[in-house]
C-alpha cells in the first residue's frame, strides 16, 4: 500500500535568508510561531494557501520547500 | 502553552471544581435532608461551570489579529486562530457534538429500554404508561452543554499536547480505517445480541423489529464503509466487508419475516382494523428499509465480486 509522506526545508531556507527568526516568518505567511515549529517537526501538514505563501516569502517555488514523496510498501 | 490549551484546561478545572463541591454538599445534605432533595441541591454545584464562559476574556490577547485572511471562523473574542489553530478546533468541536450524540442517543435509548423492559420493580406492558418528570428536562440540556465542552476541552489538549509525526498525510474527512471496521462491526454485533435478548423479554415481534431497524442501519454502515474504504483496506477487508453484508442482509429480511408474522399473531384477536392496519404500516416501514440499503447493497456485492 501507498505511504505518502511530506518533508520540507523551511528551516534550511530560514536560514539561508538572513537567518530568519521562526516569528518573524510567522508574522510574514500569517500564521502562529507554534504553527511553524509544528511544520518544521513535520507534525502538521500546510494548506495549499500557506505552502505558496511559505514559498514566496522565500522567493522560490513550492516544490521547493515541500517534498511529496509516495513510497511503496 | 496556546491559549486555547489554556482555556480548555480552565473548563476541564472548573468541571472538577464542581464535581468537587458536588461530593461536599452531598455530603453535608445527606443525613439531614431525603436523597431526592440532597441530590437536586448538591447538583447545584454545577452552576460553577458557568465561570467557563469567561474563560475567553481571561484568556484575551488584546485582540490582535494574526492575519485577516484567516479570521473565517473566528469569533469576535478569538482574533488570534489561524489554521492551525482552526483545524484543531474543528476537529474539537466535531468529537464534542459527536460525543455528545453517541451518549445522548445511548443514554435515552438505555433509559427506554431499562424501564420498558427490564424495569426491576415491576414488568412494564405496553398497556402502561411510564412518564418522566418535567424537571428533568432541564438537567438534559444542561448535562448535554456540559458533554460538549468537556468532549471539547480533552480533544483540543490531546491534539496540542500529542500531534504526532505526521508520516501519513491526513486528511480532512474521516476515512475507514481497519480498527474502526473491526470495532463497528463488534458494536453492532453486540447491538444484535441486545436486540436478540429483547426478543425473549418483550415479545418476539417487539424483538424482531430492533434486530430489523438495527441490522437496517448495520447494512448502511458496512455499506458506507465498502464505498469508501480506507487507505489500508486491502481486498481481504472488502471480502470480510461483502460477507458481514450478505450476513446482515439475510438477518434482515428473517428478522423483516418474523415482526410481520408476530404483529399479526398479536394483533389476529384484536379489531378487524388493527389486524389489516399495523401490519401494512409495518410492511411499509420493511419495504422502505430494504428499497434503499438491503437490495442496492445486494446488488452492489454481486457486480462487484471481489475486485473493489
Amino acid at each position: 500500500m501507498n505511504k505518502p509522506k511530506l518533508n520540507n526545508t523551511i528551516r534550511r531556507f530560514r536560514f539561508d535568508n538572513n537567518e530568519m527568526t521562526q516569528q518573524e516568518l510567522a508574522n510574514r505567511v500569517g500564521v502562529t510561531r507554534q504553527t511553524i515549529i509544528a511544520l518544521e517537526a513535520g507534525k502538521y501538514v500546510p494548506s495549499l494557501a500557506l505552502a505558496f505563501r511559505i514559498a514566496r516569502v522565500f522567493g522560490v517555488t513550492v516544490e521547493d520547500v515541500f517534498q511529496y514523496k509516495n513510497k511503496i510498501r | 502553552m496556546n491559549r486555547h490549551e489554556k482555556i480548555a484546561w480552565f473548563n476541564l478545572a472548573m468541571f472538577g471544581l464542581s464535581v468537587i463541591v458536588y461530593f461536599i454538599l452531598f455530603a453535608f445534605l445527606s443525613p439531614k435532608f431525603p436523597l431526592k432533595i440532597s441530590l437536586m441541591v448538591s447538583s447545584s454545584a454545577f452552576s460553577l461551570c458557568a465561570l467557563m464562559a469567561f474563560a475567553p476574556f481571561l484568556f484575551r490577547k488584546n485582540g490582535t489579529i494574526i492575519d485577516e485572511r484567516e479570521v473565517e471562523e473566528t469569533l469576535f473574542f478569538f482574533p488570534d486562530l489561524d489554521e492551525r489553530d482552526l483545524t484543531i478546533q474543528r476537529k474539537a468541536r466535531f468529537h464534542g457534538f459527536g460525543f455528545f450524540w453517541g451518549i445522548y442517543v445511548l443514554m435515552l435509548m438505555g433509559t427506554w429500554m431499562w424501564l420498558r423492559y427490564f424495569n426491576p420493580y415491576g414488568a412494564a406492558k405496553y398497556s402502561v404508561n411510564i412518564t418522566v418528570d418535567i424537571d428533568l428536562l432541564p438537567l438534559l440540556v444542561v448535562g448535554g452543554f456540559l458533554i460538549i465542552i468537556l468532549a471539547h476541552s480533552i480533544s483540543t489538549i490531546i491534539q496540542y499536547r500529542t500531534e504526532k509525526n505526521s508520516d501519513q498525510l491526513k486528511e480532512d474527512r474521516m476515512s475507514s480505517s481497519r480498527s474502526f471496521v473491526v470495532f463497528c462491526l463488534m458494536f453492532f454485533t453486540v447491538l444484535l445480541v441486545i436486540n436478540s435478548l429483547l426478543m425473549t423479554k418483550a415479545g418476539f415481534a417487539a424483538g424482531a423489529l430492533m434486530l430489523m431497524m438495527s441490522s437496517g442501519i448495520i447494512q448502511f454502515i458496512i455499506w458506507m464503509m465498502y464505498k469508501n474504504p480506507g487507505r489500508n483496506f486491502d481486498k481481504g477487508d472488502l471480502l470480510i466487508l461483502k460477507i458481514a453484508g450478505w450476513i446482515v442482509s439475510i438477518i434482515f429480511l428473517v428478522s423483516y419475516m418474523t415482526a410481520c408474522i408476530g404483529t399479526w399473531v398479536m394483533y389476529r384477536d384484536y379489531s378487524a382494523g388493527a389486524v389489516i392496519i399495523v401490519p401494512i404500516s409495518l410492511l411499509s416501514f420493511g419495504a422502505l428499509i430494504m428499497f434503499f440499503t438491503v437490495f442496492p447493497f445486494m446488488k452492489m456485492y454481486r457486480r462487484s465480486g471481489t475486485d473493489e
